[in-house]
């Protein structure tokens, strides 16, 4: 399988703090990759490091092939990538639809001979719009779309926002924390929802504390901690490797 | 209940859309005073300043205290176009838009680094240091004795020197700029500015070039300021930098939060009352300021975002389609 994420040794300072120490990883297409560790181990810095709201100190960043180090957010994103944020962050003022009609943005650039184009602009909106509707349908909230997303349960909005991010037909999806926050119910939802966007060929990179969720999701598993990458492999390696559980629970005296 | 006048508006919106341009075209002929018509034509152009602020606060959400200064590089390049180069054509006013939108874009482009508070301040100082180039460059500006007997607006060789044409001629300019302005906000990249507005951090992730966008709404709004202030030298035939003082910025910015934030309509009518009212309260000589500080000290207690800031018409209007909908197909389960 093809390469879609990969990262050469990236260390990430913060004054005299190594936020990251030599981190590699990749994840290929149709994967869904998950990033755990105790709090502070730097998964979130990782995921900033990725999405180009960090640049890392030292190391390499590549996409689909490409040198993406330090390129900002917004052209990573165009590139292929889309995130979620951990403390869910939509546009308070718009409706649900239009939510994921930003998300659109990159779908409908027009280049300047398209533009010349009488009526082309408003015919590529209308059909974002028809594509928004549809991915909404999909996650059950097509009903809801003229509500204010911010009016919405809060499992309900972590859906707009993931919406909200496939609407940029990424190649790889990268989700901080989905099930942080979420009740029982709103968890097995989302477990449910992440399966149906890895049957239809998504590549998906999480970072979850929820272990029963990382177990039964994902087929690799990276674990971080204090800034390091102490074991990688399939959940059931990583659940019975001695460093992890040390890590987790601490070491038995 | 501005909740569901804003639904009436929006369910009747044809008949009252027509009835508004009835109105303004026949106002030349039903009014004869000229002190009305002056007042009429003013509040015209402030309602396109007020809108084209509205485009960077509302809708770009940066508050600005410096829009008079965009009006006055409009009117002053106009006016020394059409003083000195005998140039008062519809290019004077196009090139109002241009240097005022080159003023813009100097102005937008510390805004990727600062934000709110810090690029309010800007624009405050920004307004100011405009004005004291008017006053300073006696060369160019004439300084403090003003620019006198600016010829009038030529359009097409024909001269807009009575007051009817005049205000038929800023009655299509406020028109243009409300289209102007409502194609920017509902197209792509209108969706881009709100997402700005509403989380910068979050539009960068959904792959919006922030600083583009930003400096894009600023020139646009900077622009239709800048016409704005192109038509008001050639229309009053003398400026002086007393005019597009700090305190001119302050009421525009008065009029926009007063029809709230990112509402259009608001912005109109923002620009009619407070263009008006110190008219009527004329007789009420030395309580007139009172009054109007009064008004607009109730206003902000009792709707702190503005008489329509809460109101967004095109979501009213999805919501009434969606009732239709769902009446339609009850009426239609219940004939089967």
């Amino acid at each position: 399988m093809p390469e879609v994420l990969a990262t050469e040794h990236v260390i990430q300072r913060f004054g005299g703090l190594d936020a990251l120490k030599d981190i590699s990883m990749h994840v290929d297409e149709g994967e869904v990759v998950g990033v755990i560790g105790p709090n502070g181990a730097g998964k979130t810095t990782l995921f900033n490091c990725i999405t180009g709201m960090y640049r890392p100190t030292e190391g390499r960043v590549r996409m689909l092939g490409t040198d993406i180090t330090g390129w900002r957010p917004y052209r990573i994103t165009a590139h292929g990538f889309a995130r979620t944020f951990q403390n869910i962050r939509l546009f308070q003022k718009m409706t649900v639809l239009d939510n994921v009609m930003v998300g659109m943005h990159v779908q409908t650039r027009l280049s300047l001979a398209q533009r010349v184009i009488p009526g082309k602009a408003k015919k590529v909106m209308r059909q974002a719009e028809a594509e928004a509707e549809e991915l909404l349908k999909l996650f059950g909230l097509y009903d809801v779309r003229y509500e204010m997303a911010t009016s919405l349960p809060y499992g309900d909005q972590r859906k707009v926002e993931i919406c909200r991010a496939l609407a940029i037909h990424p190649k790889l999806l990268l989700l901080d924390e989905p099930a942080a926050g979420m009740n029982e119910i709103e968890t097995e939802d989302l477990m449910n929802l992440v399966h149906k966007l890895r049957d239809m060929g998504n590549t998906i990179l999480l970072i979850e504390h929820d272990m029963k969720f990382v177990m039964n999701i994902c087929d690799r598993l990276y674990v971080l901690n204090d800034g390091a990458l102490i074991a990688e492999g399939t959940p059931e390696q990583v659940r019975t490797n001695p460093v992890v559980i040390e890590a987790y629970l601490g070491k038995d005296e | 209940m501005i909740e569901k006048l804003s639904i009436q508006l929006v369910k009747h919106k044809l008949p009252l859309m027509i009835a508004v341009a009835v109105i303004a075209l026949a106002f030349p002929w039903i009014v004869t005073s000229r002190y009305v018509m002056r007042i009429a034509i003013l509040c015209l152009m402030y309602c396109m300043l007020a809108v084209s602020l509205n485009l960077m606060t509302g809708v770009l959400g940066q508050m600005s205290f410096g829009h008079a200064a965009f009006w006055g590089i409009g009117a002053y390049t106009s006016a020394i176009l059409a003083k000195n180069l005998g140039f008062n054509g519809i290019g004077c006013l196009l090139a109002a838009a241009v240097i005022a939108g080159l003023f813009g874009l100097i102005l937008s482009l510390p805004v990727m680094k600062l934000k709110g508070y810090y690029f309010t301040i800007v624009t405050m100082v920004f307004c100011q240091i405009i004005r004291v180039i008017e006053i300073n460059w006696m060369d160019l500006t004439n300084g403090p004795l003003g620019i006198m007997a600016i010829p009038r607006l030529d359009l097409f060789g024909f001269e807009v020197s009575s007051q009817r044409a005049s205000f038929y001629t800023i009655l299509v300019l406020v028109a243009l700029t409300t289209w102007i302005v409502h194609k920017v906000v509902h197209s792509r990249m209108g969706y881009a500015i709100q997402a700005v507005r509403d989380d910068d951090l979050a539009a960068g992730a959904m792959g919006i070039n922030v600083f583009k966008y930003k400096v894009s709404a600023i020139v646009i709004a900077s622009m239709l300021a800048g016409v704005a202030g192109g038509f008001y030298s050639l229309y009053s035939s003398y400026i002086d930098p007393s005019i597009f003082t700090n305190n001119a910025s302050n009421n525009m910015l008065v009029m926009v939060i007063f029809g709230g934030l990112g509402n259009m309509f608001g912005s109109f009518l923002g620009a009619t009352v407070l263009t008006v009212l110190p008219e009527v309260l004329r007789g009420f000589s030395e309580y007139r300021q009172l009054i109007y500080g009064a008004l607009l000290v109730v206003l902000m207690l009792v709707r702190p975002e503005g008489l329509f800031g809460s109101v967004n018409f095109k979501y009213i209007g999805q919501r009434l389609s969606l009732q239709k909908e769902a009446k339609t197909k009850k009426g239609g389960k219940r004939h089967a």
